[in-house]
């Protein structure tokens, strides 16, 4: 986007109320943050909140249900395990994986990406053609099976998730921040901090960087859920987090050997996993309206044309 | 255009080289393949009559020299597990995976393109938000957790379908839906959205104003528009289902494709039937991205064929 294509922006953007009550007033982006909020909330204090010890095996409390269910109790909420486990401990628990994990990868993934995208962005030419060809056949190899095979060889484990987590999404960051600095290049600011002689450390940081804090974040919101995902598939078919760790995608795999018997097993903890991804995508959704102006313009200019149409 | 196709059969021989010194500095290099196939409690000599049987003892170069040979003639050695060429048994499982990822596929297509264009009709309203909320439940629910939702409900709760395996129509259902859902929830996303965007083009506008009926303004001409991003997300998505979404599916329903293979070669640390089922698939990915490149270009008469 041009210097004057924002400045034509301007013209229809709709008068702004901060992006933070735009959030708060959108139903669906509001059930994100409260999900967001809890989800390192519970993670933070999963000792204070849980319970009963996660670990902890009662052999003559196996396979309880939970309180719903016929013969359900409330000292067991969620019900128990095969190995009398407590399953809401347990869930709780597991958020820290689906915190940490998502934490490292896309942290890893994203500094690298941007480095490498900021890099071809600003050099062009041949460095360019050559990063970017790299990341075209990256983005062609069949990630989740390259993942599977590399974790099956080198042994599972959460540094090993993480780095085989963050291999499969650095190009993401790598390829939208060369975009963006190849339009942030364009405009008329950069040109004159460029005639007027600052270094391209200066020009990098103080004129371009700017412009991509915004679209970086959201990419990072969205890519956590992406992980979040990977990681509780890549656990579920047993080639992530390893017990005694804890994880939600792994108490589900636990859970299939009682599929007819103790159905709880499955649905909870993989509602956890369902909730959590649901409400960081929807704020995502939001943030990405937020986050571009042509995004925020376009939908001030369909509810201008389109009747009945407002943000949401 | 016969230009274009050659470049991108170049680009696409690239991708499929470097998936396999990839799957090769992974399998040789940073894991051990010896200690992976062997029993913990095989002795040195053990080790190196299988070293020696899979060429591991000889330089590092002239192995790859031999596997990129080859690899290329679709040779990827006898399975451990099954003691018979690792591609026959991947071309076996081939068939089974198609009719799953295609059917899936097909499904979340279309039905993904269906409630993109009705939600993009009337932007804001319920029947949009509603489908938008539909869209984001089928990228954020895990795979594998709904299928074994679904299993428990309609399988062991009303007994509508089997649990598991292959054989039947029945068997197709509960796997070729979750495998479109996430399909599906992409699609919807991505045409409603170049939709919206295209309704608001100035050609669909002066359309509006000759008094043509909204229908024919929103298939003939805003979908025509809208149409090449929804493709391009299509062949996404199709190489997504393939390299990943059959390999869960697959495991939850013990559908016997190449994704539940690839799971049993794991569990039996048969390292050559796994890179067997990877390289055909990046050979098969990398079809369908030509497929969708060439596709686009053709579809699309702004884009220039360099």
């Amino acid at each position: 986007m041009s210097a004057t294509g924002s400045t034509d922006h301007q013209l229809v953007r709709p008068p702004s109320h901060g992006w933070i009550k735009a959030v708060l007033q959108d139903p669906s982006a509001l059930f994100g943050v409260v999900v967001l909020v809890m989800l390192v909330g519970v993670a933070l204090f999963a000792p204070w909140i849980a319970p009963l010890d996660p670990t902890k095996q009662d052999l003559g409390a196996r396979l309880l249900p939970p309180f719903y269910a016929d013969g359900g109790s409330f000292e067991h909420i969620l019900g128990t395990d095969q190995l009398g486990r407590d399953v809401f401990s347990r869930i709780i628990h597991g958020s820290r994986i689906s915190l940490t994990i998502p934490l490292v990868s896309v942290t890893l993934a994203g500094v690298f990406g941007t480095a490498v995208g900021l890099l071809a962005g600003y050099r062009g030419g041949r460095t360019d053609t050559i990063i970017m060809r790299i990341v075209d056949t990256l983005f062609s190899f069949p990630g989740l099976l390259l993942a599977l095979t590399i974790l099956a060889v080198v042994g599972p484990g959460f540094w090993t998730l993480a780095i085989v987590l963050s291999l499969r999404i650095w190009m993401v960051f790598a390829r939208i921040t060369r975009g963006l600095v190849l339009s942030a290049r364009e405009a008329e600011y950069v040109d004159a901090a460029e005639l007027i002689g600052a270094s391209p450390a200066r020009i990098m940081l103080r004129h371009i960087a700017p412009n991509l804090t915004a679209p970086l974040s959201t990419l990072a919101v969205i890519e956590a859920a992406h992980v979040i995902l990977s990681e509780a598939a890549l656990s579920f078919l047993g080639l992530g987090i390893q017990s005694p760790q804890i994880s939600w995608g792994l108490d589900v795999a636990i859970g299939r050997q009682y599929v007819f018997s103790a159905p709880w097993l499955i649905l909870l903890p993989g509602a956890a996993i369902a909730i959590s991804v649901l409400g960081i995508n929807l704020l995502a959704g939001r943030l990405r309206i937020a986050a571009d102006p042509q995004e925020s313009a376009k939908r001030f200019a369909a509810a201008a044309t389109v009747p009945g149409a407002q943000s949401g | 255009m016969g230009r274009y196709v050659l470049k991108r059969l170049i680009q696409a021989a690239l991708v499929v080289v470097s998936v396999t010194v990839v799957v090769f500095v992974v399998t040789r290099l940073i894991g051990d393949p010896v200690a992976v196939m062997l029993p913990l409690e095989a002795t040195d000599e053990n080790r190196a009559v299988l070293e020696a049987q899979l060429g591991l003892d000889r330089p590092i170069l002239v192995q790859l020299g031999d596997y990129m040979a080859d690899a290329v003639r679709f040779d990827f050695g006898d399975s451990l597990w099954q003691r018979r060429p690792a591609i026959d048994i991947v071309m076996e499982r081939l068939p089974p995976t198609m009719v799953l990822v295609l059917s899936g596929f097909v499904l979340g297509l279309l039905l993904g393109a269906v409630i993109g264009v009705v939600a993009a009709i009337r932007p804001g309203r319920w029947m949009d938000r509603l489908f938008v909320l539909l869209g984001v439940l089928g990228i954020s629910l895990p795979q594998f957790w709904i299928g074994l939702v679904l299993i428990v409900f309609f399988s062991v709760g009303l007994g509508w379908f089997p649990t598991s395996g292959s054989g039947s129509l029945r068997h197709l259902v509960l796997p070729a839906v979750v495998l479109a859902l996430p399909i599906l929830g992409r699609i919807a996303l991505v045409t409603r959205s170049s939709m919206i965007d295209e309704l608001n083009t100035p050609h669909v506008k002066d359309a509006t104003a000759r008094g043509l009926s909204r229908a024919r303004i929103v298939v003939a001409h805003a979908f025509r528009g809208a149409g090449i991003a929804t493709i391009t997300v299509a062949g996404w998505e199709l190489v997504g289902a393939l390299a990943g979404g059959a390999v869960v599916v697959e495991t939850v329903y013990a559908w016997p494709g190449i994704g539940f293979t690839a799971m049993q070669a794991i569990e039996r640390h048969d390292i050559i039937l796994l890179q067997g089922v990877v390289l055909v698939i990046a050979v098969i990915v990398v079809t369908i991205n030509i497929l969708v490149d060439v596709t686009y270009t053709l579809l699309d008469p702004r884009v220039k064929f360099d």
